[in-house]
This record gives structure tokens, C-alpha cells and sequence, in this order.
């Protein structure tokens, strides 16, 4: 050994020299993983070795091991069937804690935002009577529970105390047929009374068949009761039946009353403010806006053209047309527009004359309005205030077909048409034309 | 060896080693293009060479690239390495070439100079892991001006050692 370092002294030195150095270098320097460049060295230059050894051994020791030597695989293979079941139900039981750790989380969050003071309590059971709605908690009075306290849920109010026991408390779920809870609709701001109906679902009375509730619709509670809060979600509507009087409305209570786990007991309730929430408004129609180009005066032709050309624009945009709808008239337009027919009719024109001049004879063209019990009826314009889309002729429309019939006038268009009883307009635009001379 | 290296002394040694270290320092604060030259390297590659003894050039290089690695903020080591090397090489060479003539000085320092930077930019890329580029142009020219340098360092040097 030392004649070889005597012979390669200049080598050997050399490789000492450096070799000290690279030491140094590389237990200084690090790597961006903080790892030092030494031991990334080192690992770089024994892993390949350690890799062949082990290629090697497996090699020679995979036959052997996994095809001739299986004496304790069946045992082993028993053992770990055993520790895969064990950590299943290990595993089960991890989550169910993870579940409640995480509906206890939500819980706590929502104590802390809610106004009214309030202590966490966990259903230890049920009530054990069949027929009623109660559960047990496991916070009495030691813990400053008070009978009557409110029960409540993130979801929504869920039951009140009605006994208080040591260390624990029943509660009457508001499910229950006992069970009344003072609420507030969300739309109509209607007050009331829900009571439970022994089932789920709880159901609120004495509210007028007036009253639009729509299903879906939330309720709160109102505060009335004295025991819960004001503010507090209850449930939503999920169907309506209607009475001689009042209405039945029937609500789904949303916290999950049937499988209650942990709950707040309210011991200090404050009443909050209720959400505010967008209502629904009830769909407008905007009339056809008149042409700008037409004859003011002319507000027959005016609101017809107008309405055609909405119809024909729509038509042309590929829209469905539009209902026809009345033409919008004033009655200073109808009395414009009977004169105007009776000037025409006798060859008068209004404003030329001459002072003194006779003027037209504004009794002619008057169509006889008979009424059905031959009495002539008062009011016809009541035709005209028919609702859009209504096509059933009303009782003075049908009277005034029957007049128009008996003068041979035809159409409903009145005196103007039958002062121009020529024919000129067709009966499908006789329809469509308001009935501005009917008799007054 | 010990004739050579002795001539020059070991005060002249060491003087002409802090000498050329303080230079490298000093002198790039007001010339800018003296930072591109290595004057540790020079002094290195003469000494080796005078010193007719590869163990005693490789030693030095080692010391200067060391002391070299000390005044810099990167790890120390790198230029010791890379002397070592050089020292070595220049140790070895000057066994069986006569390296008083300045042609062969300038050409073995140009060479040397090109070793030196190949073995910086291995260790800097490939041991530690820096990214660095390499110019070629740039460093032939600085080669080249090692080579020319040397002359005027080498002279001063032997200058020194005749007087000493």
C-alpha cells in the first residue's frame, strides 16, 4: 500500500487535495431542498450500488421466496384479512367523528352568528311515546336549561324544552301535534299560528283565501309566541288547500326533525331581523308605442296601424304576433271621431262655416241601442273594457250586433259604419275596428 | 524545487500572492475590465512552474485558489479545486519542458487559463448546480490576454527573483 502511494505520490496527493476540498465545498453548499451537496453526493454515488445490489439479491432470492418458500403466506394472508377488517370499521368510525366534528364546526359557527344566547346540546334519545314528536338532550338544569327555552337548529327552529331534568331536558319537536310556533309568511308578511300535524310536515290555519301564498315561499318565526325569536327560519310552504274561508298551508319544516343530532337550546332569545329577499313581481305588458308619422287626430287609424305594425315588426323578427289587443282610445277620441264621421256623412266641415250657418244634423247615424230585454242599454263602453284577449262578446256587444243587425249596418263598428253603409270595410276589419259611434 | 521556490523566497512568495490578490480586489473598482483577469491564477501557474515540483504546485495553487475562494461570497473551494488542478498540471509540466522561454510561458498560461475555465464551469454546472454560460469567444480573448499579461507579470517576478 505504501509503495503503491510512494509511486503515485504526486497522484495521491493530488486526489487527497482535491478530495479535501471537495469535502469542504460540498458541506457548504446547499441545495435548493436545503439539502447539503455533500449528502447529495454521497447518496448519488452509493444509491447506484445499493440498487445493484439489490437487483441482484432479488434475483437470486425472488424464486425461492415468492414460488417454493410459502409456509406462512396462508397464516400472514389470514392476518391481514383480520387487520383489514379491523381497519375498516376503524376507518367507519373515523368518519362518522369526522361527520359530527364537522356538524359540530357548523353548529358553533352558526351560535356565534345567531343574536341570542345560546348553549350546544346533543339528542341522547327519543321520546316514549310513539305518537308524539320529543326528544331528549343532554343538557338539564344543571347546565342552566329552563323549561320552554327554545330548540333550534342551523337549518331552522326544531322544538322547545318542555322538562328539564338534572342533566338532561325533553323537548317537544314543533313537528308534534301539540306543538304551535307564531310565524310570519316571507311574501305577504301574513302572521299566524303553524301547528304540527304528527307527521313531518306541520301546517299553519286561519289564513284567508285571500291571501297569496305560493308554495315554496319561506316562513319565520315571528316572535308572537313568546318563545322563539323573531327571525328564525321555520320552513317553506310545500302546498296549499284551499277552504270556504280560509286556507290550509302546509310546510316543511327545514331542519331535519327526524334524525336531530345537535341542536342549541336558546337560553336567551333576541329577536333578529328577517331576511330581506327580492319579491316576485307579476309580469307587465307595455302597449305598442304609436307611429310618430300618423295624423294625430286620426287615433282610430293611429292606435290600428300602430298595433299592425308592432304585429308585422314582430313577424318580421320571427316572433310569434302579438294578441290583438283593444286599440287605445280616450272618449274625447271616440266623440272626435263620431263627429268627424258626421260631418262626413253630411258634407260638413268643421271650422269652414261661416258664422250663423246651420250646423250638422248630430242626431243622424245614431244607431238604436237595443239591450236584449229591449231596453236601451246605458253603457256600452263596457265592451271595451274587456280583458285582453278575451274574445267572448259581452252582453252590450252582443246587443249591439243585434241592433246592427236589425239597421242592416253590419259590423260592430256603430254609427260611423253604418253612416258609411257602402260596405267599403270588410267584416275582418270591421272586427278589428274599435266601436267609436256606438250610442251613448 | 527547493533552489527555484527558495530564490524567490518564501517572504517574495507570499508577497507576490497578496500582492495579486490584493490587485484582483483593488483594481476592478476603477478598472472594470480587470475583474475579467485572474492575477491569482498568473502567480499560481508561475510559482508551479518555478517550483519544478508537482506536490509543491499543486500545494500552492491550492493555497492561492483557497485564499482566492475566501475573499469571494461563494463557497470556498471552488477556485481551490481548479488551482489545485493547475498547480498540479504546471508542477508536472515544468518536470519535462523548459518554461523559462516567454513563448511557452504565454502558451502554457493561455492553456492553462482555458483548463481553468472548463474545470469552473464543470464544477459550477455539473457539483453544484448553478446555471452559468459559457462564451467561447470570450474566453479565447481572455486567454489571450492572460497570455500577454503573463509576460509582463512573469518578467516582474523574475525580477524579483534575481534581486532576492
Amino acid at each position: 500500500m505504501l509503495e503503491f502511494f510512494a509511486r503515485y505520490r504526486n497522484v495521491s496527493v493530488l486526489v487527497a487535495v482535491l478530495f479535501l476540498q471537495f469535502v469542504l465545498l460540498g458541506y457548504q453548499v446547499k441545495r435548493n431542498d436545503d439539502v447539503r451537496v455533500l449528502r447529495v453526493w454521497t447518496v448519488a454515488a452509493i444509491t447506484p450500488i445499493e440498487i445493484a445490489l439489490k437487483a441482484v439479491s432479488s434475483f437470486v432470492t425472488a424464486p425461492w421466496q415468492e414460488y417454493v418458500w410459502l409456509v406462512d403466506t396462508r397464516e400472514q394472508n389470514q392476518q391481514l384479512r383480520e387487520q383489514v377488517s379491523r381497519l375498516k370499521l376503524e376507518n367507519q368510525e373515523f368518519r362518522r367523528a369526522l361527520t359530527r366534528f364537522g356538524r359540530e364546526a357548523e353548529l358553533v359557527d352558526f351560535q356565534t352568528k345567531i343574536l341570542s344566547e345560546s348553549i350546544l346540546a346533543e339528542a341522547i334519545g327519543r321520546g316514549s311515546n310513539p305518537n308524539s314528536k320529543e326528544i331528549f338532550l343532554d343538557k338539564g338544569s344543571r347546565h342552566g336549561v329552563k323549561s320552554g327555552m327554545p330548540v333550534i337548529t342551523p337549518d331552522g327552529i326544531a322544538g322547545n324544552v318542555q322538562a328539564v331534568y338534572g342533566g338532561a331536558s325533553l323537548v317537544r319537536l314543533i313537528s308534534d301535534a301539540h306543538a304551535g310556533v307564531g310565524i310570519v309568511l316571507e311574501d305577504s308578511q301574513t302572521r299566524g299560528v303553524m301547528k304540527g300535524t304528527g307527521s313531518g310536515e306541520c301546517r299553519i290555519d286561519y289564513v284567508g283565501d285571500e291571501i297569496a301564498v305560493r308554495v315554496g315561499e319561506k316562513v319565520f318565526t315571528s316572535g308572537d309566541d313568546r318563545i322563539y325569536p323573531k327571525g328564525l327560519a321555520v320552513g317553506e310552504v310545500t302546498r296549499l288547500e284551499q277552504g270556504t274561508e280560509f286556507q290550509r298551508i302546509y310546510v316543511r319544516p327545514f331542519a331535519a326533525l327526524d334524525r336531530l343530532d345537535d341542536v342549541l337550546i336558546v337560553t336567551a332569545g333576541i329577536h333578529e331581523e328577517l331576511p330581506e329577499i327580492p319579491r316576485p313581481q307579476p309580469p307587465e305588458y307595455l302597449m305598442p308605442s304609436p307611429s310618430p308619422s300618423q295624423d294625430g287626430a286620426d287615433s282610430g287609424e293611429l292606435g290600428r296601424n300602430a298595433l299592425e305594425s308592432s304585429q308585422e315588426s314582430a313577424a318580421t323578427e320571427g316572433q310569434a304576433p302579438r294578441t290583438k289587443w283593444p286599440v287605445p282610445m280616450t272618449d274625447a277620441d271616440r266623440l272626435k271621431e263620431r263627429y268627424r264621421a258626421i260631418g262626413a256623412a253630411q258634407g260638413h266641415r268643421f271650422g269652414e262655416g261661416e258664422p250663423g250657418t246651420p250646423p250638422p244634423d248630430f242626431n243622424i247615424g245614431l244607431i238604436p241601442f237595443v239591450g236584449p230585454n229591449g231596453q236601451p242599454a246605458s253603457d256600452h263602453t263596457a265592451a271595451n273594457r274587456k280583458p285582453p284577449g278575451d274574445d267572448r262578446p259581452s252582453d252590450s256587444e252582443s246587443a249591439s250586433e243585434s241592433s246592427i243587425v236589425d239597421t242592416g249596418a253590419g259590423g260592430s263598428g256603430g254609427a260611423g259604419e253604418a253612416v258609411q253603409s257602402s260596405g267599403e270595410q270588410s267584416t275582418e276589419e270591421a272586427q278589428s275596428t274599435p266601436p267609436t259611434l256606438a250610442p251613448q | 524545487m527547493a533552489r527555484d521556490v527558495g530564490s524567490l523566497g518564501p517572504v517574495g512568495s507570499v508577497g507576490a500572492v497578496i500582492a495579486a490578490l490584493a490587485l484582483q480586489v483593488y483594481l476592478p473598482q476603477y478598472l472594470g475590465f480587470i475583474g475579467n483577469l485572474d492575477l491569482p491564477l498568473l502567480v499560481a501557474i508561475y510559482l508551479a512552474l518555478m517550483s519544478r515540483n508537482v506536490i509543491v504546485g499543486l500545494l500552492i495553487g491550492a493555497a492561492i485558489g483557497l485564499a482566492q475562494d475566501s475573499l469571494t461570497d461563494g463557497s470556498v473551494g471552488v477556485f481551490g479545486i481548479l488551482k489545485t488542478v493547475i498547480g498540479y498540471l504546471a508542477g508536472t509540466i515544468s518536470l519535462f519542458m523548459e518554461v523559462d522561454h516567454p513563448g511557452a510561458r504565454s502558451v502554457l498560461v493561455a492553456l492553462f487559463f482555458l483548463i481553468h475555465q472548463v474545470l469552473f464551469w464543470i464544477v459550477e454546472t455539473v457539483l453544484l448546480g448553478n446555471e452559468i454560460s459559457m462564451q467561447p469567444v470570450l474566453t479565447l480573448i481572455l486567454a489571450a490576454a492572460h497570455a500577454g499579461l503573463a509576460l509582463a507579470v512573469f518578467s516582474l517576478l523574475d525580477r524579483l527573483k534575481k534581486t532576492s
